[in-house]
């Protein structure tokens, strides 16, 4: 899977978790970015991430992220 | 004496800070262990206030419902959990109101809700609507309700036989004297003497890193909830 459909692939994750339709995200987004995500929405958007792509991230893991591009880093390095 | 109370207010927040990222540090492996079930089943709390809301920052799992840090009277609490469906089906009704705290004041059907932590209405009512669709979602799934709540909001004795009756097996509910006849309640011992338990997401003492709400083993009952049918 290329970086462009992981990103699509979470694009549509992070619509369905934050309830808005407006969000498009690129590599460099962070949380400061779509107002809706924060620590709570941070979790389940992690756990649908993990259901759509079939991964486990540690608890540290999801928690050391600084933006897009890193999580997307980590769910290559996961599939491989 | 300005420039003091500046340096009060400093030195509490310090310490409030430093409290709470030591707290985290001792969840920190329990939130592991459950991190790694939730993606197989999905734990809906409805809570009757804040507690909800803190034990899913505590351990870090997903909110799949709108109550979450919010506050209702009991009987309302009561209405939402006996028949949560129709409920958030309801479009929830903000006209501005606030309640003594500040908080927003939204009508659920006959229902009145206190939408706390939210400064803008709008932002409260979308977190809501957003609550209610994550719900929708997660009862398509493999889920379990849970319910918590207190006797602090217009409590009487009728609302245990009611909370007794609830259809779901985890449920807990706080009360400042026991109830040994009624299974799913939990005494917060040293209370029998106030009309209701305190706040319980306050922490013990100033020192103690344990909120009130830690008496419970949440740990294991979030745990045994997210292995059962697995």
């Amino acid at each position: 899977m290329e970086r462009k459909e992981i990103i699509e692939k979470l694009n549509d994750i992070f619509i369905d978790v934050m309830d808005n339709d407006e969000i498009s995200i690129a590599e460099s987004t962070t949380s400061n970015d779509i107002e809706e995500w924060d620590s709570l929405t941070h979790v389940h958007l992690v756990v649908e991430i993990q259901r759509a792509f079939g991964i486990n991230f540690s608890a540290k893991e999801m928690m050391n992220w600084n933006n897009v591009g890193e999580m997307v880093d980590s769910i290559i390095q996961k599939k491989s | 004496m300005h420039f003091l109370h500046e340096k009060i207010r400093n030195f509490k927040h310090s310490f409030d800070q430093n409290k709470e990222n030591r707290r985290h540090q001792k969840f920190e492996e329990q939130a592991a262990s459950l991190f790694k079930l939730c993606t197989k089943k999905s734990i809906i709390v409805l809570s009757s206030d804040c507690v909800g809301g803190r034990l899913m920052y505590d351990y870090r799992l997903p909110v799949y419902t709108p109550t979450v840090n919010n506050w209702y009277s009991d009987d309302g609490f009561l209405k939402i959990c006996e028949n949560p469906i129709e409920y958030f089906k309801m479009p929830l009704i903000l006209n501005g109101e606030r309640d003594k705290k500040g908080n927003f004041i939204g009508l659920l059907g006959d229902i009145v809700c206190h939408l706390g932590h939210e400064a803008d209405p709008e932002k409260a009512l979308k977190k809501w609507n957003r609550g209610c669709k994550q719900f929708f979602r997660a009862i398509k799934g493999n889920y379990e309700i849970c319910v918590i709540m207190n006797d602090r909001n217009h409590f009487n004795d009728s609302f245990i036989k009611r909370f007794e009756a609830l259809p779901y097996k985890n449920k807990v509910l706080f009360t400042h004297i026991p109830h040994p006849e009624a299974p799913h309640t939990f005494y917060m011992e040293g209370e029998d003497s106030l009309p209701y338990v305190k706040t319980m997401t306050l922490y013990e003492n100033i020192f103690s890193t344990k909120r009130r709400y830690d008496r419970f083993d949440f740990y294991h009952w979030f745990y045994n909830m997210l292995n059962e049918d697995i």
